[in-house]
């Protein structure tokens, strides 16, 4: 059952350290709510978008917003820029992808899990993601 | 002068909902842009450490985070209003922003063992006052941290810790003032700093702590503070100190570990004890306006606290509204 709120602009800094250390990045989930969360008017285009993975506990996607602490503000980061032309555009136009990651759940949906799992990927290991929420 | 730009934090219905986004969606270059940015917590509570890094700012230009005045503490820990309430080993609020003010928090990190600090600053200048941080038993958090590797320029006001590891602990850096705070029932010290001659306490009362009430490169008392018209219960000599003060009852509400109320009691020999700071800043850690003869601590004393105020002689038809008094 969540929503997770993902920065979609960059935020920059002159120092090359500080930029790394503690600016958001396009594609860096910044926290993660229960379904249906009331979000506020910032919280949406230009500077966020919403990634929903309906049915599925917070608790199994709150990994994607842990710090990379002294290194980088998010372990974690979805690679924008790689994600296929029609999804990108979808997502920057409508500000939303909705993600089918439970076979019980059973309303309209952009991508299966399986289908966007790779485009996360940790940073502190290089790898991306193959497991399921 | 610079642009105040204010964004609410509303469990539903403001511009965030969580102190997170608001940080997140307010990083960016303040200076070119020209403005301060607030951040008004209305009623969110935040239960993960908040970081607060990668904008560029100065002394005029930098972000704010506060708390609206109808969720604010009344100068005691209340979990009924406004918190932060963290288990982290960090901090619970990390600042590496230049020049970051925070005000009319509430924080606490709840981690057993190891948790980090109340506010903790590793950058330079910063502002906090009205906080009331809360530490947790057996764990090595400090309230207010100015690291060892910060820069100058800190100001700590109007704040009361209590139940920290170390209550206020500075590093080297220079132009760090302390006013009108309240630091008691520590762990360890209730204020501490490496050798830094250019900290400046006033109105600061620190009693009931484990270790010493004040300490400055691990010596007892400090060798090249500047102190005016501070207190604390242990018996230190220095210039500026009134000792022997004791942290209890005659001074203070409630003494109670966990239960602490730090206002000022009548009799309490804090009252009329401080300085006038009004140069800087008017009122206390309850927003009250300080009048008259300045009190030590974060509180200032208003005769007849807790108590109710009735003016009589209403003509007919007038309302009648009856407001419990403010400590």
């Amino acid at each position: 059952m969540a929503e997770i709120l993902i920065k979609a602009t960059d935020a920059t800094h002159p120092d090359p350290a500080k930029d790394r250390r503690g600016c958001y990045k396009r594609g860096m989930p910044v926290v993660v709510m229960p379904d249906g969360h009331p979000w506020g008017a910032e919280e949406r285009l230009p500077t966020f978008a919403l990634l929903k993975v309906p049915l599925v506990p917070v608790a199994r996607v709150e990994q994607y917003v842990e710090a990379w602490t002294d290194v980088q503000r998010r372990r974690w980061r979805i690679r924008w820029a790689d994600l296929p032309l029609a999804t990108r555009t979808k997502w920057q136009t409508t500000g939303e992808l909705i993600i089918r990651a439970r076979l019980e759940y059973l309303g309209p949906f952009d991508h299966t899990w399986a289908q966007v799992k790779a485009f996360f990927r940790n940073d502190e290991t290089g790898l991306d993601e193959t497991g399921d929420p | 002068m610079a642009t105040t730009v204010t964004k609410t934090i509303k469990s539903a219905g403001g511009d965030y909902t969580t102190v997170a986004a608001w940080e997140a969606g307010n990083q960016g270059d303040l200076v070119t842009a020209d403005e301060v940015r607030v951040g008004e917590i209305y009623d969110v509570n935040t239960t993960a450490a908040l970081t607060v890094d990668g904008s560029t700012t100065d002394a005029t230009r930098y972000m704010h985070l506060t708390v609206n005045s109808a969720y604010r503490h009344a100068g005691v820990w209340d979990t009924g209003k406004q918190n932060f309430q963290v288990s982290s080993t960090d901090a619970t609020v990390i600042v590496a922003d230049d020049y970051f003010h925070a005000s009319y928090l509430q924080l606490r990190n709840t981690h057993a063992t190891n948790g980090g600090s109340g506010i903790r600053f590793s950058n330079t200048g910063g502002v906090v006052e009205q906080l009331v941080i809360r530490g947790t038993a057996g764990a090595l958090n400090h309230g207010v941290e100015v690291s060892n590797t910060a820069g100058a320029n800190f100001t700590v006001r109007n704040t009361n810790v209590s139940g920290c590891h170390n209550g206020l602990l500075f590093g080297t850096g220079t132009g760090t003032t302390v006013q009108s705070c309240t630091s008691v029932a520590n762990r360890g010290r209730g204020v501490s700093s490496s050798l830094n001659a250019a900290l400046a306490i006033t109105n600061l009362y620190a009693g009931g702590n484990t270790g010493d009430d004040y300490n400055e490169g691990g010596t007892v008392g400090w060798s090249s503070w500047t102190g005016t018209t501070c207190m604390c219960q242990d018996a230190i000599t220095e210039t500026g100190l009134t000792n022997s003060i004791a942290y209890s009852t005659a001074n203070f509400t409630n003494v109670t570990a966990g239960s602490e109320d730090l206002h000022l009691v009548t009799g309490s020999a804090l009252i009329d004890a401080g300085t006038d700071l009004s140069g800087s800043f008017t009122v206390d850690i309850d927003g009250v306006t300080r009048t008259g003869t300045w009190d030590v601590g974060a509180d200032e004393y208003v005769a007849g606290g807790g108590g109710a105020t009735f003016k009589a002689g209403f003509a007919r038809g007038s309302n009648v509204i009856l407001q419990p008094g403010v400590r």
